[in-house]
């Protein structure tokens, strides 16, 4: 509950402050909205303005030819979005699907394009408020994923959240392939 | 006195063969006859009292039989077993009417464990739900946030609706919590309730069977009594059958008296035959005396003794009691 009122009061000042990029670019001033979710019992964050919208899990749509981590491609309102499972592209095992998984629909900047991916997770939990005087800097070891990957640690309601960087998650010629899997119905983004 | 001075004047006489006996005939015989009436009244008073003992006995085996038939009590008895066992009867009828209303009780009770189960499903709804307002508020507060200051309203709405949707999906937890303890309590209700019923059939039947057992020697004893009770009425009844014939025998007192009667008035009428007048002759005196003898006969009996016949040889006259 708490954490949903700060997040909420977060929003007015947030919205001044963070306005104009759903990249993970940060501005260094002022407090940033996060949406907190389980990935494998880890409490991961991502910059709320990177993020389109949430949606109910559906299983997506098999793309021959793929990595591993791609699980497929859903329509999302006439868009082929591709759809990633994180669990497999931080090296663990694959996500089971339970009543509570959701794919997080996020917007990376790809070249001059921004380019939607969902990102399938165990459960959203809430958005948070975090300022960066709170953010730690990734640790140099003991972490199970590529610490690229992180934009920083944070504490939030005395329990670590990893911050990811949304736009590390995938490797340029990655997001190319994306784009390709998802280019014969979507040339472009429908933001 | 006459007697005597017969005695003295035979004295005086010469004397004739059987004189000595004559003499002390006529001495003897008004003894005789005295000792023989003596007898007949000492018997006639002994067989009378003896009968008035009979006829009070038979009057005691009649009230006692008659006090036996009026009570009916075996019969009571046996009624009264017979109305016993319907009593037990509608007692253990009770006993299953109560049974089966439990079992009645048991089935409503699994009815209300069926509604758990939807309840439980009903809670689970909830919290789906809840789930997916939450969703709904989560992704209002990303749209609010991309909006900017435009969508600050916006965001306090997302924010009451999470606290809603939370709400929800505590309240669908508590409800799916009350409704498993609820479910788990009826369960044990349902299996109490059955372990309850199996042992109180086996109790009722088992109490049939000892009602039954009890009837079956209550009713085994009463029968006994009963039989006995005949039995020993039919025993009164001979008793007093043979008592009765033996009072109808104690009757040939009257017989035996009157032969003794009639002995005694020979007797006496042979004292006189000497001093009557003696117009005929002795032999003729003796037989109008034998003949007249013969006339106050009452019995075949006497008849016979009379005429010479052996009285060993005599058959028993027919009994014509009166």
């Amino acid at each position: 509950m708490s954490d949903v009122r700060t997040a909420i009061a977060a929003t007015e000042r947030a919205a001044a402050t963070a306005r104009g990029g759903a990249t993970s670019a940060m501005p260094a001033e002022g407090p940033q909205q996060y949406l907190t979710f389980v990935l494998g019992g880890e409490v991961f964050a991502i910059g709320i303005l990177a993020i389109r919208e949430i949606l109910e899990y559906a299983t997506p749509t098999q793309v021959p030819m793929m990595p591993a981590y791609l699980c497929g491609v859903i329509n999302l309102r006439g868009a082929v979005v591709p759809v990633i499972d994180l669990s497999i592209r931080f090296g663990r095992a694959g996500s089971a699907v339970s009543k509570r998984t959701c794919i997080i629909i996020i917007e990376v900047a790809s070249g001059e394009e921004l380019q939607q991916m969902g990102l399938l997770v165990d459960a959203v939990n809430a958005v948070v408020e975090i300022a960066p005087g709170e953010i730690e800097p990734p640790p140099a070891f003991g972490t199970r994923i590529r610490t690229d990957f992180i934009h920083g640690m944070a504490t939030v309601d005395s329990r670590f959240i990893i911050l990811l960087n949304v736009g590390s998650l995938l490797a340029a010629e990655e997001l190319g392939q994306l784009a390709e899997a998802a280019a014969p119905n979507s040339p472009s983004a429908a933001a | 006195m006459d007697t005597q001075r017969e005695i003295d004047a035979t004295d005086e006489l010469p004397q004739p063969p059987g004189a000595v006996l004559a003499a002390a005939c006529s001495q003897a015989l008004p003894i005789w006859a005295k000792q023989i009436d003596t007898a007949r009244l000492q018997a006639q008073e002994a067989v009378v009292s003896l009968m008035q003992r009979f006829q009070n006995i038979i009057n005691r085996l009649d009230t006692a039989l008659g006090a036996a038939r009026s009570q009916a009590g075996a019969s009571t008895v046996a009624d009264d077993a017979v109305q016993g066992q319907q009593l037990l009867a509608q007692v253990i009828e009770a006993l299953r009417a109560i049974r089966s209303s439990r079992d009645a009780l048991a089935h409503e009770i699994r009815g209300l464990a069926a509604y758990a189960d939807e309840l439980r499903k009903m809670s689970s709804d909830v919290e789906i739900i809840a789930f997916k307002t939450n969703m709904l508020a989560l992704n209002a507060a990303i749209e609010a946030a991309h909006a900017g200051d435009v969508g600050k309203g916006f965001a306090v709405v997302a924010k009451e609706v999470r606290e809603l949707s939370a709400a929800a999906r505590d309240t669908g937890k508590s409800i799916g919590h009350k409704v498993g303890l609820i479910s788990n309590s009826l369960a044990q209700i349902v299996s109490t309730n059955e372990r309850v019923s199996t042992r109180d059939e086996a109790a009722v039947s088992e109490s049939e069977q000892h009602i039954h057992t009890v009837l079956e020697r209550f009713r085994q004893r009463t029968q006994l009594l009963t039989d006995s009770a005949a039995r020993s009425n039919a025993e009164s009844e001979s008793i007093k059958d043979d008592v009765c014939e033996a009072l109808v025998q104690l009757q040939f007192q009257d017989r035996t008296g009157q032969i003794l009667q009639q002995v005694v008035a020979s007797i006496t009428q042979a004292q006189q035959l000497d001093s009557g007048a003696n117009l005929e002759s002795a032999d003729q005196r003796v037989t109008d005396y034998l003949n007249g003898m013969a006339q106050t006969y009452t019995t075949d009996e006497q008849r016979q003794n009379h005429t010479g016949v052996a009285s060993g040889e005599l058959e028993p006259q027919g009994a014509t009691f009166f």
